[in-house]
Protein backbone atom coordinates (compact mmCIF):
# COMPACT_ATOMS: atom_id res chain seq x y z
CA UNK A 1 0.00 0.00 0.00
CA UNK A 2 2.81 2.38 0.98
CA UNK A 3 4.67 1.41 -2.16
CA UNK A 4 1.58 2.19 -4.23
CA UNK A 5 1.20 5.58 -2.56
CA UNK A 6 4.82 6.55 -3.03
CA UNK A 7 4.64 5.42 -6.67
CA UNK A 8 1.52 7.54 -7.15
CA UNK A 9 3.24 10.48 -5.50
CA UNK A 10 6.25 10.09 -7.76
CA UNK A 11 4.02 9.96 -10.83
CA UNK A 12 2.12 13.10 -9.75
CA UNK A 13 5.40 14.91 -9.06
CA UNK A 14 6.85 13.92 -12.42
CA UNK A 15 3.71 14.93 -14.29
CA UNK A 16 3.63 18.26 -12.42
CA UNK A 17 7.25 19.00 -13.19
CA UNK A 18 6.81 18.10 -16.85
CA UNK A 19 3.68 20.22 -17.09
CA UNK A 20 5.30 23.22 -15.42
CA UNK A 21 8.46 23.00 -17.52
CA UNK A 22 6.37 22.77 -20.67
CA UNK A 23 4.28 25.74 -19.57
CA UNK A 24 7.32 27.84 -18.71
CA UNK A 25 9.01 26.88 -21.96
CA UNK A 26 5.98 27.68 -24.07
CA UNK A 27 5.38 31.04 -22.38
CA UNK A 28 8.98 32.16 -22.00
CA UNK A 29 9.09 33.68 -25.48
CA UNK A 30 7.21 36.81 -26.46
CA UNK A 31 3.66 35.90 -27.29
CA UNK A 32 1.19 37.80 -29.37
CA UNK A 33 -1.83 35.97 -28.03
CA UNK A 34 -2.63 34.99 -24.50
CA UNK A 35 -4.31 31.72 -23.66
CA UNK A 36 -8.04 31.58 -22.87
CA UNK A 37 -7.32 30.92 -19.21
CA UNK A 38 -5.07 33.99 -19.00
CA UNK A 39 -7.73 36.05 -20.77
CA UNK A 40 -10.38 35.01 -18.30
CA UNK A 41 -8.11 35.54 -15.32
CA UNK A 42 -7.14 39.03 -16.42
CA UNK A 43 -10.62 40.10 -17.44
CA UNK A 44 -12.05 38.90 -14.14
CA UNK A 45 -9.29 40.34 -12.05
CA UNK A 46 -8.85 43.67 -13.87
CA UNK A 47 -11.95 45.50 -12.52
CA UNK A 48 -11.29 44.31 -8.99
CA UNK A 49 -7.66 45.36 -9.20
CA UNK A 50 -8.66 48.70 -10.71
CA UNK A 51 -11.09 49.34 -7.86
CA UNK A 52 -8.55 48.33 -5.24
CA UNK A 53 -5.92 50.46 -6.94
CA UNK A 54 -8.26 53.46 -7.01
CA UNK A 55 -9.16 53.08 -3.34
CA UNK A 56 -5.50 52.59 -2.41
CA UNK A 57 -4.45 55.71 -4.27
CA UNK A 58 -7.21 57.72 -2.64
CA UNK A 59 -6.17 56.43 0.78
CA UNK A 60 -2.52 57.10 0.00
CA UNK A 61 -3.29 60.67 -1.08
CA UNK A 62 -5.40 61.28 1.99
CA UNK A 63 -2.75 59.83 4.31
CA UNK A 64 0.01 61.88 2.70
CA UNK A 65 -2.19 64.98 2.94
CA UNK A 66 -2.86 64.37 6.63
CA UNK A 67 0.82 63.64 7.22
CA UNK A 68 1.83 66.87 5.49
CA UNK A 69 -0.51 69.10 7.53
CA UNK A 70 2.00 69.56 10.34
CA UNK A 71 4.79 70.36 7.88
CA UNK A 72 2.56 72.78 5.95
CA UNK A 73 1.58 74.49 9.20
CA UNK A 74 5.22 74.95 10.17
CA UNK A 75 6.05 76.20 6.67
CA UNK A 76 3.09 78.54 6.75
CA UNK A 77 4.16 79.99 10.09
CA UNK A 78 7.74 80.44 8.88
CA UNK A 79 6.56 82.07 5.64
CA UNK A 80 4.17 84.36 7.52
CA UNK A 81 6.99 85.46 9.79
CA UNK A 82 9.19 86.05 6.74
CA UNK A 83 6.46 88.03 5.01
CA UNK A 84 5.97 90.19 8.12
CA UNK A 85 9.70 90.82 8.33
CA UNK A 86 9.94 91.67 4.63
CA UNK A 87 6.94 93.97 4.86
CA UNK A 88 8.54 95.75 7.78
CA UNK A 89 11.78 96.07 5.81
CA UNK A 90 9.90 97.44 2.79
CA UNK A 91 8.19 100.03 4.97
CA UNK A 92 11.50 100.99 6.55
CA UNK A 93 13.23 101.24 3.18
CA UNK A 94 10.49 103.28 1.56
CA UNK A 95 10.43 105.53 4.61
CA UNK A 96 14.19 105.93 4.32
CA UNK A 97 13.82 106.72 0.61
CA UNK A 98 11.20 109.37 1.32
CA UNK A 99 13.31 110.87 4.10
CA UNK A 100 16.29 110.87 1.79
CA UNK A 101 14.34 112.77 -0.86
CA UNK A 102 13.10 115.31 1.68
CA UNK A 103 16.54 115.85 3.17
CA UNK A 104 18.08 116.15 -0.29
CA UNK A 105 15.69 118.93 -1.24
CA UNK A 106 16.26 120.61 2.12
CA UNK A 107 20.00 120.39 1.60
CA UNK A 108 19.59 121.83 -1.86
CA UNK A 109 17.62 124.73 -0.39
CA UNK A 110 20.16 125.25 2.36
CA UNK A 111 23.03 125.45 -0.10
CA UNK A 112 21.07 127.93 -2.18
CA UNK A 113 20.72 130.32 0.76
CA UNK A 114 23.18 133.07 1.58
CA UNK A 115 22.87 133.18 5.34
CA UNK A 116 23.26 130.59 8.02
CA UNK A 117 20.46 128.07 8.35
CA UNK A 118 19.74 125.21 10.73
CA UNK A 119 17.92 122.06 9.63
CA UNK A 120 15.43 120.84 12.19
CA UNK A 121 12.99 117.99 12.58
CA UNK A 122 9.39 118.43 13.62
CA UNK A 123 9.09 116.56 16.92
CA UNK A 124 5.62 117.47 18.04
CA UNK A 125 2.39 118.77 16.60
CA UNK A 126 -0.95 119.40 18.12
CA UNK A 127 -2.69 116.06 17.50
CA UNK A 128 -6.08 117.70 16.96
CA UNK A 129 -4.54 120.39 14.71
CA UNK A 130 -6.42 123.12 16.52
CA UNK A 131 -3.24 125.13 16.66
CA UNK A 132 -1.28 125.77 13.46
CA UNK A 133 2.02 125.30 15.22
CA UNK A 134 4.72 122.66 15.54
CA UNK A 135 7.68 122.07 17.81
CA UNK A 136 11.08 121.48 16.22
CA UNK A 137 14.13 119.85 17.76
CA UNK A 138 16.47 122.83 17.50
CA UNK A 139 16.58 125.66 20.02
CA UNK A 140 18.75 128.40 21.39
CA UNK A 141 21.70 126.01 21.78
CA UNK A 142 21.81 125.74 18.01
CA UNK A 143 21.36 129.48 17.51
CA UNK A 144 17.61 129.47 17.00
CA UNK A 145 15.84 132.50 18.43
CA UNK A 146 12.33 133.86 18.40
CA UNK A 147 10.99 135.51 15.27
CA UNK A 148 13.17 133.59 12.86
CA UNK A 149 11.88 132.51 9.47
CA UNK A 150 11.24 128.83 8.93
CA UNK A 151 11.22 127.63 5.34
CA UNK A 152 11.13 124.40 3.41
CA UNK A 153 11.86 123.29 -0.16
CA UNK A 154 8.34 124.21 -1.21
CA UNK A 155 8.22 127.61 0.40
CA UNK A 156 7.62 129.56 3.61
CA UNK A 157 6.48 127.54 6.60
CA UNK A 158 6.25 130.16 9.29
CA UNK A 159 8.32 131.72 12.07
CA UNK A 160 9.64 130.69 15.43
CA UNK A 161 7.74 132.00 18.45
CA UNK A 162 8.96 130.48 21.71
CA UNK A 163 12.38 128.92 22.06
CA UNK A 164 13.98 126.64 24.65
CA UNK A 165 17.56 125.37 24.70
CA UNK A 166 16.80 122.46 22.38
CA UNK A 167 13.34 123.15 20.96
CA UNK A 168 11.45 125.91 19.28
CA UNK A 169 7.81 126.49 18.40
CA UNK A 170 7.02 127.32 14.80
CA UNK A 171 3.93 129.37 14.05
CA UNK A 172 2.72 128.34 10.63
CA UNK A 173 1.99 130.88 7.95
CA UNK A 174 -1.61 129.65 7.81
CA UNK A 175 -2.23 130.59 11.48
CA UNK A 176 -4.44 133.74 11.82
CA UNK A 177 -1.72 135.26 14.04
CA UNK A 178 0.73 135.11 11.16
CA UNK A 179 1.22 137.90 8.61
CA UNK A 180 3.87 137.77 5.95
CA UNK A 181 5.00 140.70 3.84
CA UNK A 182 4.88 139.54 0.25
CA UNK A 183 5.04 140.64 -3.32
CA UNK A 184 3.13 139.53 -6.39
CA UNK A 185 5.83 138.00 -8.54
CA UNK A 186 4.10 139.11 -11.75
CA UNK A 187 2.81 142.64 -11.01
CA UNK A 188 5.35 143.40 -8.25
CA UNK A 189 2.56 144.75 -6.06
CA UNK A 190 3.17 144.54 -2.33
CA UNK A 191 0.76 142.42 -0.32
CA UNK A 192 0.26 140.98 3.13
CA UNK A 193 -0.48 137.24 3.40
CA UNK A 194 -2.39 136.33 6.55
CA UNK A 195 -3.61 132.95 7.79
CA UNK A 196 -7.37 132.51 7.56
CA UNK A 197 -7.42 130.03 10.45
CA UNK A 198 -10.61 128.21 9.47
CA UNK A 199 -8.87 124.88 8.98
CA UNK A 200 -8.80 125.27 5.21
CA UNK A 201 -5.03 125.86 5.17
CA UNK A 202 -5.45 128.93 2.94
CA UNK A 203 -4.08 132.48 3.15
CA UNK A 204 -5.86 135.75 2.69
CA UNK A 205 -3.80 138.09 0.55
CA UNK A 206 -4.45 141.84 1.07
CA UNK A 207 -2.85 144.40 -1.21
CA UNK A 208 -1.11 147.29 0.48
CA UNK A 209 -1.76 149.84 -2.22
CA UNK A 210 -5.18 150.89 -3.51
CA UNK A 211 -4.47 150.06 -7.13
CA UNK A 212 -3.52 146.46 -7.16
CA UNK A 213 -3.11 144.06 -10.04
CA UNK A 214 -3.57 140.54 -8.73
CA UNK A 215 -5.16 137.64 -10.54
CA UNK A 216 -5.62 133.95 -9.92
CA UNK A 217 -2.50 132.01 -10.71
CA UNK A 218 -0.12 134.68 -9.47
CA UNK A 219 2.63 133.57 -7.13
CA UNK A 220 3.20 135.46 -3.91
CA UNK A 221 6.78 135.53 -2.67
CA UNK A 222 8.31 137.13 0.40
CA UNK A 223 9.20 140.78 -0.05
CA UNK A 224 12.03 140.81 2.51
CA UNK A 225 10.71 144.00 4.02
CA UNK A 226 9.21 142.72 7.26
CA UNK A 227 12.52 141.93 8.85
CA UNK A 228 11.67 138.27 9.43
CA UNK A 229 11.43 136.61 6.06
CA UNK A 230 14.22 137.08 3.58
CA UNK A 231 13.27 138.05 0.05
CA UNK A 232 12.25 135.59 -2.64
CA UNK A 233 10.75 132.64 -0.78
CA UNK A 234 7.45 131.33 -2.19
CA UNK A 235 4.52 131.98 0.11
CA UNK A 236 1.47 130.78 -1.86
CA UNK A 237 -0.32 130.61 -5.20
CA UNK A 238 -3.33 132.85 -5.70
CA UNK A 239 -6.39 130.76 -6.41
CA UNK A 240 -9.15 133.39 -6.39
CA UNK A 241 -9.63 137.15 -6.24
CA UNK A 242 -12.56 138.93 -4.60
CA UNK A 243 -13.67 142.56 -4.87
CA UNK A 244 -15.55 144.21 -2.01
CA UNK A 245 -19.13 145.25 -2.70
CA UNK A 246 -18.10 148.85 -3.46
CA UNK A 247 -15.29 147.80 -5.75
CA UNK A 248 -12.74 149.73 -3.69
CA UNK A 249 -10.52 147.01 -2.37
CA UNK A 250 -9.43 143.59 -3.60
CA UNK A 251 -8.73 140.51 -1.53
CA UNK A 252 -7.24 137.28 -2.84
CA UNK A 253 -7.21 133.76 -1.50
CA UNK A 254 -3.96 131.86 -1.89
CA UNK A 255 -2.94 128.28 -1.29
CA UNK A 256 0.53 127.63 0.18
CA UNK A 257 2.60 125.02 -1.61
CA UNK A 258 3.77 123.60 1.71
CA UNK A 259 1.79 120.61 2.99
CA UNK A 260 1.48 121.63 6.64
CA UNK A 261 -0.16 118.32 7.56
CA UNK A 262 2.87 116.33 6.49
CA UNK A 263 5.69 118.49 7.64
CA UNK A 264 8.75 116.63 8.92
CA UNK A 265 11.92 118.59 8.26
CA UNK A 266 12.33 122.38 8.14
CA UNK A 267 15.05 124.93 7.78
CA UNK A 268 15.37 127.77 10.31
CA UNK A 269 17.01 130.87 8.85
CA UNK A 270 19.29 132.14 11.58
CA UNK A 271 20.33 135.26 9.72
CA UNK A 272 17.17 136.69 8.14
CA UNK A 273 18.84 139.54 6.36
CA UNK A 274 21.15 137.16 4.48
CA UNK A 275 18.75 134.29 3.98
CA UNK A 276 17.31 135.42 0.72
CA UNK A 277 16.66 132.74 -1.83
CA UNK A 278 19.06 132.96 -4.76
CA UNK B 1 -8.37 25.58 9.50
CA UNK B 2 -11.40 26.70 7.54
CA UNK B 3 -11.29 26.55 3.74
CA UNK B 4 -13.35 29.73 3.42
CA UNK B 5 -10.79 31.62 5.45
CA UNK B 6 -8.05 30.36 3.12
CA UNK B 7 -9.96 31.33 -0.03
CA UNK B 8 -10.65 34.83 1.33
CA UNK B 9 -7.01 35.09 2.32
CA UNK B 10 -5.91 34.05 -1.19
CA UNK B 11 -8.14 36.64 -2.83
CA UNK B 12 -6.99 39.38 -0.43
CA UNK B 13 -3.36 38.35 -0.90
CA UNK B 14 -3.56 38.61 -4.67
CA UNK B 15 -5.24 42.02 -4.38
CA UNK B 16 -2.73 43.31 -1.85
CA UNK B 17 0.23 42.06 -3.83
CA UNK B 18 -0.81 43.24 -7.27
CA UNK B 19 -2.97 46.34 -6.71
CA UNK B 20 -3.03 47.76 -3.21
CA UNK B 21 0.57 47.85 -2.01
CA UNK B 22 2.10 48.95 -5.36
CA UNK B 23 -0.40 51.85 -5.29
CA UNK B 24 0.28 52.75 -1.67
CA UNK B 25 4.05 52.36 -1.78
CA UNK B 26 5.16 52.64 -5.39
CA UNK B 27 8.63 51.37 -6.24
CA UNK B 28 9.20 49.27 -3.14
CA UNK B 29 9.65 45.51 -2.80
CA UNK B 30 6.24 44.00 -2.12
CA UNK B 31 5.88 40.96 0.17
CA UNK B 32 4.79 37.78 -1.64
CA UNK B 33 1.50 37.32 0.20
CA UNK B 34 0.38 34.42 -2.01
CA UNK B 35 3.56 32.51 -1.31
CA UNK B 36 3.27 33.33 2.41
CA UNK B 37 -0.26 31.97 2.42
CA UNK B 38 0.72 28.69 0.79
CA UNK B 39 3.68 28.38 3.18
CA UNK B 40 1.42 29.02 6.16
CA UNK B 41 -1.05 26.38 4.93
CA UNK B 42 1.83 23.94 4.47
CA UNK B 43 3.02 24.60 8.04
CA UNK B 44 -0.45 24.34 9.53
CA UNK B 45 -2.06 21.58 7.49
CA UNK B 46 0.78 19.73 5.84
CA UNK B 47 2.52 19.61 2.51
CA UNK B 48 -0.33 18.44 0.30
CA UNK B 49 -2.80 21.32 0.82
CA UNK B 50 0.16 23.67 0.84
CA UNK B 51 1.31 22.43 -2.55
CA UNK B 52 -2.22 22.61 -3.96
CA UNK B 53 -2.62 26.18 -2.80
CA UNK B 54 0.87 27.06 -4.06
CA UNK B 55 -0.09 25.71 -7.48
CA UNK B 56 -3.31 27.74 -7.62
CA UNK B 57 -1.81 30.92 -6.17
CA UNK B 58 1.35 30.63 -8.26
CA UNK B 59 -0.62 30.16 -11.46
CA UNK B 60 -2.74 33.22 -10.65
CA UNK B 61 0.44 35.28 -10.18
CA UNK B 62 1.85 33.85 -13.40
CA UNK B 63 -1.36 34.49 -15.28
CA UNK B 64 -1.37 38.12 -14.17
CA UNK B 65 2.26 38.70 -15.13
CA UNK B 66 1.82 36.93 -18.47
CA UNK B 67 5.30 35.47 -18.89
CA UNK B 68 7.06 32.31 -17.71
CA UNK B 69 3.74 30.84 -16.70
CA UNK B 70 4.41 28.11 -14.16
CA UNK B 71 7.62 29.59 -12.81
CA UNK B 72 5.95 31.15 -9.78
CA UNK B 73 3.72 28.13 -9.33
CA UNK B 74 6.67 25.74 -9.54
CA UNK B 75 8.78 27.76 -7.12
CA UNK B 76 5.94 28.08 -4.61
CA UNK B 77 5.18 24.38 -4.91
CA UNK B 78 8.79 23.38 -4.31
CA UNK B 79 8.83 25.58 -1.19
CA UNK B 80 5.57 24.02 0.00
CA UNK B 81 6.93 20.52 -0.60
CA UNK B 82 10.05 21.36 1.44
CA UNK B 83 7.90 22.73 4.26
CA UNK B 84 5.76 19.59 4.02
CA UNK B 85 8.86 17.48 4.70
CA UNK B 86 9.61 19.23 8.00
CA UNK B 87 5.98 19.95 8.99
CA UNK B 88 5.50 16.92 11.31
CA UNK B 89 8.47 18.03 13.42
CA UNK B 90 7.36 21.66 13.81
CA UNK B 91 6.11 23.24 17.04
CA UNK B 92 3.09 25.06 15.72
CA UNK B 93 1.96 27.06 18.73
CA UNK B 94 4.69 29.67 18.48
CA UNK B 95 4.90 32.56 16.03
CA UNK B 96 8.64 31.95 15.82
CA UNK B 97 8.03 28.76 13.81
CA UNK B 98 6.39 30.42 10.76
CA UNK B 99 8.96 33.22 10.95
CA UNK B 100 11.90 30.82 10.65
CA UNK B 101 10.24 28.46 8.16
CA UNK B 102 8.97 31.24 5.86
CA UNK B 103 12.36 32.99 6.00
CA UNK B 104 14.16 29.83 4.87
CA UNK B 105 11.45 28.93 2.36
CA UNK B 106 11.67 32.37 0.76
CA UNK B 107 15.32 31.81 -0.12
CA UNK B 108 14.50 28.34 -1.51
CA UNK B 109 11.59 29.73 -3.50
CA UNK B 110 13.61 32.59 -4.93
CA UNK B 111 16.43 30.23 -5.90
CA UNK B 112 14.02 27.94 -7.76
CA UNK B 113 12.22 30.85 -9.41
CA UNK B 114 15.40 32.52 -10.61
CA UNK B 115 16.76 29.19 -11.82
CA UNK B 116 13.53 28.54 -13.73
CA UNK B 117 13.30 31.85 -15.50
CA UNK B 118 17.09 32.05 -15.95
CA UNK B 119 17.05 28.65 -17.63
CA UNK B 120 14.47 29.83 -20.12
CA UNK B 121 16.26 32.97 -21.21
CA UNK B 122 15.44 35.68 -18.66
CA UNK B 123 18.35 37.87 -17.58
CA UNK B 124 18.76 37.64 -13.81
CA UNK B 125 21.01 40.09 -11.96
CA UNK B 126 22.31 37.67 -9.36
CA UNK B 127 24.13 40.29 -7.29
CA UNK B 128 21.03 42.44 -6.95
CA UNK B 129 18.86 39.39 -6.35
CA UNK B 130 21.06 38.06 -3.54
CA UNK B 131 22.12 41.34 -1.93
CA UNK B 132 18.97 43.45 -2.28
CA UNK B 133 15.80 41.66 -3.35
CA UNK B 134 16.05 38.40 -1.43
CA UNK B 135 16.96 39.91 1.99
CA UNK B 136 14.22 42.52 1.73
CA UNK B 137 11.73 39.98 0.48
CA UNK B 138 12.66 37.60 3.28
CA UNK B 139 12.09 40.24 5.94
CA UNK B 140 8.78 41.32 4.41
CA UNK B 141 7.61 37.74 3.88
CA UNK B 142 8.41 36.88 7.50
CA UNK B 143 6.30 39.81 8.72
CA UNK B 144 3.43 39.03 6.37
CA UNK B 145 3.66 35.27 6.98
CA UNK B 146 3.55 35.64 10.74
CA UNK B 147 0.41 37.78 10.47
CA UNK B 148 -1.26 35.35 8.09
CA UNK B 149 -0.31 32.39 10.32
CA UNK B 150 -1.77 34.14 13.34
CA UNK B 151 -5.02 34.87 11.52
CA UNK B 152 -5.35 31.54 9.65
CA UNK B 153 -4.13 29.13 12.32
CA UNK B 154 -3.64 30.59 15.80
CA UNK B 155 -6.84 32.62 16.12
CA UNK B 156 -9.20 29.72 15.20
CA UNK B 157 -7.17 27.38 17.45
CA UNK B 158 -7.48 29.74 20.38
CA UNK B 159 -11.23 30.08 19.79
CA UNK B 160 -11.61 26.31 19.58
CA UNK B 161 -9.64 25.86 22.80
CA UNK B 162 -11.84 28.38 24.61
CA UNK B 163 -14.96 26.56 23.43
CA UNK B 164 -13.63 23.18 24.59
CA UNK B 165 -12.80 24.60 28.01
CA UNK B 166 -16.23 26.23 28.32
CA UNK B 167 -18.16 23.06 27.38
CA UNK B 168 -17.46 20.88 30.51
CA UNK B 169 -18.26 23.76 32.81
CA UNK B 170 -21.62 24.24 31.10
CA UNK B 171 -22.45 20.52 31.26
CA UNK B 172 -21.53 20.49 34.97
CA UNK B 173 -24.06 23.24 35.65
CA UNK B 174 -26.87 21.46 33.80
CA UNK B 175 -26.33 18.11 35.59
CA UNK B 176 -29.32 17.28 37.97
CA UNK B 177 -28.67 17.05 41.70
CA UNK B 178 -28.39 13.53 43.11
CA UNK B 179 -30.77 12.11 45.80
CA UNK B 180 -29.94 12.69 49.47
CA UNK B 181 -27.96 15.86 48.76
CA UNK B 182 -29.19 19.06 50.28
Amino acid sequence: MNKLLSRRRAIVTCVSVILLVTLIYSTARDRERLSAAEHVLREVFAPVARGANYVSRAVSLWVSFVASIGRMKRENEALSAEVDQLRSEVVQLSEAARENARLSSLLELKSSLDGRAVAARVVYRDPASWLETAVIDKGSSQGVGTGMAVVGPRGVIGRTTSVTAHTATVLFAIDPRSAIGGIDSRSRDLVIAEGIGDGSGLLRVRPIGADCDIVAGDVIVTSGMGGIYPKGHIVADVISVEQDKYGVSTTAIARPRVDFQRLEEVLVLIDPTRGAAR
Amino acid sequence: MKQARVIVALFVSVLLQTAVIPALLPGVVVPDFVFCLSAVVAIAAGGRPGVALAAVGGLIKDGLTGAFIGANAGADMVAAVLIGFVEPQLFKESLLTPAVVIGAATWAREAVYMFSIGSFGARVDMQRAICVVAPWLTALNICAGVLIYWWIYLVPRERQRTLIQAEPAASMELRPRGPGRS
